[in-house]
């Protein structure tokens, strides 16, 4: 992941916005959606990664289905209820702060 | 391009070099690391496989083990059960669960009264309420212990929520002086020995509870 706290600090709701998006995921996809989504500029390592998916597992804004595929089991994350509700809140919260980002870093594009 | 069987061996191999004691954490890796290989040769089909495993590795996981991704899931696992177990309690001291906390108080107060030695008859009710979460626990952990040579870390959780009874029985046995009293005990502590009964028997529920859970996701998620 880009070594930025401005990044660190989006991961969760990233990933919530990934999962509201495609129902269900896992790991590995959600890191080379964020790869094609933003062409190779953003990277999510996996260290980064599965401890913010833990802990949205454990704060029951993430379900988990585990499924057998080509003979390994995989891990597929989705969003609960409660999930879904926060990641609209999260998103309102992310789009406030661009929009005052915006204004502070350059006001004349301000919207 | 997918793996082919040897090819597969060799990333479990390779995974299994780093020690993952929890089959959880192992099942999760063990998939990302062979997707991203998978991926890597093919982009790169002349690559062999042990250097595609190496750079999978370093790019995802750092040069260093996979030891962090277990102790932060511990860590957040028993967050979560601390954080539960706060809310259990709490529910239990507000309308209308409050009203059985107070008749589980009461009949615990005057059970205790009509005994003689009273410090006795707390430790022993507290006892018997250790005893059936660890005989549950004992022979959950022995047929749920280990899925192909490794932990279920599922299983280390039941040792995090149990420990919760036990606090309240330890936190008993020190203030009657570890059994040592053996005196008829004043209302006060009367009142002690009643509230501590109380909080194991919140704990049982809560260890009830958070069992059958744990049950249900192991059976869904491990040994389905």
């Amino acid at each position: 992941m880009k070594n930025s706290q401005l990044y660190k600090g989006s991961l969760n709701t990233i990933i919530m916005k990934l999962l509201e998006e495609n129902d269900r995921m896992y790991g590995y996809e959600i890191t080379q959606k964020v790869k094609e989504i933003t062409k190779g500029d953003l990277n999510i390592t996996e260290g980064a990664l599965y401890p913010a998916l833990h802990k949205l597992e454990a704060e029951g804004l993430l379900d988990v289905e585990v499924e057998k595929v080509d003979n390994r089991l995989r891990k597929y994350y989705k969003l609960t209820q409660k999930g879904t509700t926060e990641t609209v809140n999260r998103l309102e919260e992310l789009e406030d702060f661009i929009k005052n980002m915006q204004s502070i870093v350059n006001p004349k594009l301000s919207y | 391009m997918k793996l082919t069987n040897e090819q597969k061996a060799y990333v479990e191999n390779y995974i299994s070099n780093f020690d993952v004691k929890y089959y959880e954490i192992y099942m999760e890796i063990l998939d990302h690391m062979i997707l991203s290989v998978e991926d890597i040769l093919e982009e790169d089909r002349n690559i062999p496989i042990e250097k595609a495993v190496l750079k999978a590795k370093i790019e995802g996981f750092g040069r260093f083990s996979f030891n962090e991704i277990v102790e932060e899931r511990m860590e957040v696992i028993n967050k979560l059960h601390r954080k539960e177990y706060k809310k259990h309690l709490k529910s239990y001291f507000t309308f209308p669960y409050f009203l059985m906390t107070l008749i589980i108080f009461l009949n615990s107060y005057y059970a205790i009264s009509f005994f003689k030695k009273q410090s006795k008859i707390v430790s022993v009710l507290m006892i018997i309420m250790i005893v059936f979460p660890l005989i549950d626990w004992t022979v959950k952990r022995n047929k749920f212990k280990n899925k192909e040579g490794r932990k279920v870390l599922k299983m280390e959780n039941f040792k995090f929520i149990f420990s919760f009874i036990y606090f309240w029985f330890a936190i008993s046995q020190a203030y009657y002086g570890f059994g040592l009293d053996n005196f008829t005990v004043i209302a006060g502590q009367k009142t002690a020995g009643a509230f501590f009964i109380t909080m194991s028997f919140l704990s049982y529920l809560f260890y009830i509870n958070s069992s059958k859970k744990i049950m249900e996701e192991l059976q869904q998620q491990i040994f389905a």
